[in-house]
């Protein structure tokens, strides 16, 4: 399986999920001109791996900026992916990270945090 | 009492799914298995969409926040600007002009000195002097209005008897009034007392009680009093002169439009002393109205809290 890169745009986040280290990176702005279609190869990619990486643990590094109503569906989609598999064995850790004084992204990671039951979800501030 | 909710159709539908779920009496219908697959998955849906609707007003309130700091950010740049230019016009004209004829008598002194009688000399060292001082004015009030503009003017306030205050600077104008035979009177009793910076209160006062006396006629009277409200003192500068148009009224206090008019004897004007006003009170936190019509007269009002709140 190939590791998953993809430079950020304007509107875009920087994709970096690296398949032999077990590291997944999403950073950035999400207001895509189409959510599905930049989200797409994503998700599928994010399936693939989850049936290849038995009960591996992974890393998950969001800091997002900045995002549209259909990005957010779309992180609670590949949450609940995530959730979902680490309900049948693996372990996956969410490093959701904001900037000291951005209070809502905070507010946002302890959304999407509510309703997931079996990974780990930090949430702390990034170092300036 | 129940809290008030905009889903509660849909938690209607998950609670009587819950009770067709849990009724035994279904459990052999054929469609029992899907129903509950479905159940599932809708209350599923439906914490996603709540969380959703949470998430989208947060950010649709974040960006309604920055569309008012970028209009506010605007409107102070517009304002900026607008003083940047007022700055320059005052430089390229109002300080150009008063220069200029500093200049022109100097030369005629230099290259013509010999062909003057003394009386003309006399004259003309007082017209020198006459457009000193007045470039040395509009120097201050330019200067004085650019440290304000940079923030660079302590603002010291502290609580002054008001009388004290004011007649110190009729006094400092007695001079220029007792030349146009004009009174000035002030009934303000000494129990008055104010919160302000010192500096800036004797500079509001002396602008508007120069203004009073420049376009009071030969032979006018200028009053000086107060009334008060809770919280603030108000002090009132009142002239008999030649009176505001309500055209020039609004433009008296802004920086963007030059409104310096010549008084009725022809004193010029900086066209920054209200403009001065109008800022060192708004730092006081208080008010500064004009009340007048052409021919009878003007009353320039300003507020002073009484002490700090």
């Amino acid at each position: 399986m190939n590791n998953l890169c993809i430079p950020a745009t304007k509107y875009t986040p920087e994709i970096d999920f690296d398949y032999h280290n077990n590291t997944l990176l999403l950073s950035g702005q999400s207001y895509p001109e189409n959510t599905a279609v930049f989200y797409q190869p994503i998700i599928n990619w994010i399936k693939d791996y989850i049936d290849q990486i038995g009960d591996q643990e992974t890393v998950f590094n969001i800091s997002i900026i900045y995002f549209n109503s259909s990005s957010s569906k779309v992180f609670m989609d590949i949450l609940d992916l995530l959730d979902n598999k680490a309900k049948e064995g693996g372990a996956f850790i969410i490093n959701w990270s904001y900037a000291e004084d951005d209070e809502i992204i905070l507010e946002h990671g302890e959304e999407f945090k509510e309703d997931l039951e079996h990974l780990t979800f930090n949430i702390f501030t990034k170092e300036c | 009492m129940s809290e008030i909710s905009i889903l509660d159709a849909e938690k209607g539908i998950i609670k009587n799914s819950k009770t067709i779920v849990d009724d035994k009496q279904f459990n052999d219908n054929p469609l029992f298995e899907d129903y509950q697959k479905l159940a599932v998955h809708y209350e599923k849906l439906f914490h996603q969409f709540e969380r959703m609707i949470k998430i989208s007003d947060r950010q649709q309130q974040q960006l309604l926040n920055t569309k008012d700091y970028i209009l506010n950010y605007n409107e102070e740049l517009k304002q900026l600007n607008a003083t940047k230019d007022k700055f320059f016009s005052i430089i390229a004209h109002d300080l150009r002009s008063p220069i200029n004829s500093f200049l022109n008598i100097s030369n005629l002194l230099v290259n013509h000195i010999e062909k003057f009688t003394k009386a003309e000399l006399v004259d003309m060292a007082g017209d020198v002097k006459k457009a000193g001082d007045n470039l040395f004015k509009l120097l201050e009030n330019l200067l004085f209005w650019a440290r304000i503009q940079m923030k660079r003017v302590e603002f010291k306030p502290e609580i002054y008897s008001l009388d004290t205050i004011v007649y110190y600077n009729i006094s400092l104008l007695q001079l220029n009034a007792d030349q146009k035979e004009i009174k000035i009177t002030s009934n303000i009793s000494e129990d008055i007392k104010v919160f302000a910076d010192p500096d800036m209160l004797n500079t509001i006062l002396r602008n508007l009680i120069s203004n009073a006396i420049k376009f009071s006629n030969k032979g006018g009277n200028i009053a000086i009093s107060h009334s008060e409200s809770e919280n603030y003192n108000k002090i009132l500068v009142e002239d008999n002169g030649v009176g505001i148009s309500l055209e020039d009224q609004e433009k008296l206090f802004r920086i963007d439009v030059n409104t310096t008019q010549p008084g009725t004897d022809n004193e010029m004007g900086t066209g920054l002393g209200l403009v001065l006003c109008k800022e060192m009170i708004e730092k006081h936190q208080g008010l500064i109205e004009v009340d007048s019509s052409p021919g009878a007269g003007t009353i320039f009002t300003f507020s002073l809290m009484k002490k700090p709140l």
